[in-house]
């Protein structure tokens, strides 16, 4: 197998391992009834973890199994652009306000989809102005910007 | 136990032109809210309990009834189109759903799940109107240790969802329960794992947990294409493939019955709710299934299961609010709000006590089922159209959707960091074929399996898990979900030899 297919089945173990490790540290000072069923859940969640990777490592793949399918780099590089787009969205929405988050983000979105600029800009701000109306009439409590919208 | 009299009165009460306008207007708006991912109907339900003060009692408990069938059978629809499911208990719909309409067959699906909720609701109706009496009286045994193996049951189901990478599914389900785990906990108020984030201390939020894994992570994977249909085309997926599939959801009539009847007795159960009535009605199907390789490629045996159990479910989670006084969801603790605020006082008198009323409130269930089969197929046709948008359009207007819903579950802008955190690791989890639907019910299980784990072993210790003769039932039950796989695979190999 690739060696970026090898690296690629440590991602999600490494991160249960991370997970369960980053947990039983922050409940060592926890009352002992706090910790029981935690504990027991670590216990299984590691052994299975080991039982996973000696199989992706170190046993064949089954006959039937088909091989994971990972993205290219133009189309890895597109949906990463899209996750900072959605991060850059959370810090937007607690500063600039619902709007002007859901403006920006829409038109970098829409960008990054495959729009032009141009339909991009139409898209976000006809888009924008429909969420305005729906947040209102749901009477979400959305946070407004400096500019007081 | 059965007064015919109060019944007629009951139907007669049901039958007034304002009572059915309130229940259509109430199914129309549970459907409309079901249908945008995030928007639950137990936030519409809230919203609108103070106006319902304005209305007789019965009258305002039916028109919730309406709201809340109309939400869980609309849930199916971005569950089906988007992979986004509209209610928690919808969760389970994608699973044969999308594959469906991503094969161009978004009519059939939706059929298929229209034709399957109206069943699961019928037969929830007339499980609830026949049974709802006793088993008021049955729910009352249902104690710590007994919700315990529930939700060992409940976990049973992961084996089957991911038969092929057992270690993976179970790796995946340990994990979802340790993340379901963070949070003060109920003994001590110890804030474990939160390291310091007060957003945390309440427990993880199912909600952005569920638009981040189902949503926002399949909203990244479809930013790349062009339309989420990969074949198909809008006049080919019209009326005619709605039709046949709300036929085909006939055909499978054992299946429809089986999984309808465990949704409604999961429902019954207190704090159950539709998400593991759905998922246990798909184990279920995979394992009866005589073709078990075509689940997850979307397999009509599997949408017909989660979607008539998820809505027997929620018929059958209105039995405990009505009989106990015990809300399994927040939708039916509106309910309980609302007919509390009205001097109607749930509990084991209520059939004694409020006889017209409660069975006005049962057969309102079935007007609601007609409804799903009527309104339900009419909506349908208009909604299909959606796997032929651009997604250079749809993705990032939904994405936007998604962030609102995670925003409005309790108005913190910390949710929408947290869904897109859980939408990254659902992108890992689908590129590594790991099962999703396993991590959810993980996190959904997780506080339940703990609180009534240590309620039951400090009462009567770990061997008092097994002690009742319910616990016993589902302990074999259990057992059997286990090994029908095994079976399974033993008989078709002895099928062969002998062949």
């Amino acid at each position: 197998m690739h060696l970026r297919h090898k690296l690629g089945e440590l991602i999600v173990p490494a991160i249960v391992l991370l997970g369960c490790f980053l947990y039983w540290w922050h409940i060592q000072d926890a009352r002992a009834v706090a910790q029981r069923v935690p504990n027991y859940v670590i216990i299984f969640t590691v052994a299975m973890t080991v039982l996973a990777l000696v199989r992706a490592l170190l046993l064949p793949p089954a006959p039937n199994e088909e091989p994971v399918e990972l993205p290219e780099r133009g189309v890895l590089l597109r949906r990463l652009a899209f996750v900072a787009a959605c991060f850059g969205y959370f810090f937007a929405f607690s500063w600039l306000g619902f709007n002007l988050a859901n403006l920006g983000f829409l038109v970098l979105a829409c960008v990054l989809a495959g729009l032009k600029l141009p339909g991009a800009v139409i898209t976000a701000l006809a888009s924008t102005i429909v969420f305005h109306f729906l947040a209102r009439a749901m009477d979400f409590r959305v946070p407004t910007g400096p500019f007081g919208f | 136990m059965y007064d015919v009299a109060a019944m007629i009165d009951g139907l007669h009460a049901l039958m007034q032109i304002n009572v059915l306008t309130f229940i259509f207007l109430g199914f129309a708006l549970g459907f409309f809210v079901g249908a945008i991912p995030g928007f639950n109907d137990a936030n519409v339900m809230a919203i609108l309990l103070p106006f319902t003060l304005l209305l007789e009692p019965t009258t305002a408990i039916v028109s919730m009834v309406g709201i809340y069938c109309g939400a869980q059978a609309a849930g199916s629809i971005p569950a089906i189109l988007m992979n986004i499911p509209g209610t928690p208990g919808n969760a389970a719909t994608t699973l044969e759903g999308y594959p469906m309409a991503r094969a161009g067959r978004s009519g059939f699906a939706l059929g298929l799940s229209f034709g399957a909720s109206s069943f699961g609701a019928l037969i929830g109706a007339c499980l609830a109107l026949a049974l709802g009496p006793i088993l008021g009286l049955f729910a009352l045994r249902f104690g710590p240790a007994e919700m315990f193996m529930i939700a060992v049951l409940g976990l049973t189901v992961v084996s089957t969802l991911s038969a092929e990478r057992f270690a993976n599914g179970l790796m995946i389900a340990g994990f979802g329960i340790l993340v379901s785990l963070i949070g003060a906990d109920s003994m001590s108020a110890f804030p474990r794992a939160t390291y310091g984030v007060p957003q945390l201390y309440d427990g993880m939020p199912l909600i952005p947990v569920l638009l981040g894994l189902f949503g926002l992570s399949e909203l990244i994977l479809l930013l790349t294409r062009r339309t989420i249909a990969d074949k198909g085309t809008g006049e080919s997926t019209g009326w005619a493939e709605i039709r046949a599939g709300f036929r085909e959801s006939a055909r499978h009539k054992v299946n429809l019955l089986r999984s309808s009847v465990l949704g409604f007795f999961v429902g019954v159960i207190p704090g159950a709710g539709s998400t593991i009535g759905s998922f246990l009605a798909y184990g279920q199907a995979k394992q009866w299934s005589r073709d078990r390789s075509a689940f997850g490629k979307g397999n009509p045996e599997g949408l017909v299961a989660t979607d008539s159990a998820n809505n027997a479910t929620a018929t059958g989670s209105v039995v405990p609010m009505l009989t106990l006084g015990l809300p399994g969801s927040a939708s039916t603790l509106v309910m309980l709000a609302a007919l509390v605020l009205h001097g109607v006082r749930p509990g084991p008198e209520f059939f004694h006590n409020f006889q017209v009323d409660a069975y006005t409130i049962l057969f309102s269930m079935f007007v609601a089922a007609a409804l799903i089969a009527s309104l339900g197929i009419l909506l349908a046709r208009v909604a299909q159209r959606i796997v032929f948008i651009p997604n250079a359009l749809l993705v990032p207007i939904v994405a936007v959707l998604v962030f609102t819903g995670a925003y409005a579950w309790r108005f913190m802008a910390f949710d929408i960091m947290l869904m897109v955190i859980f939408g990254v690791l659902g992108v890992l989890l689908k590129t590594y074929r790991y099962p999703v639907p396993a991590f959810m019910l993980a996190i959904i299980l997780g506080p339940l399996l703990e609180s009534n784990f240590l309620r039951a072993t400090r009462i009567g210790g770990v061997e008092s898990l097994l002690a009742s003769p319910i616990s016993k039932v589902v302990a074999v039950v259990i057992v059997l979900s286990l090994l029908a796989p095994l079976l399974q695979m033993l008989v078709a190999r002895l099928r062969t030899r002998r062949g």
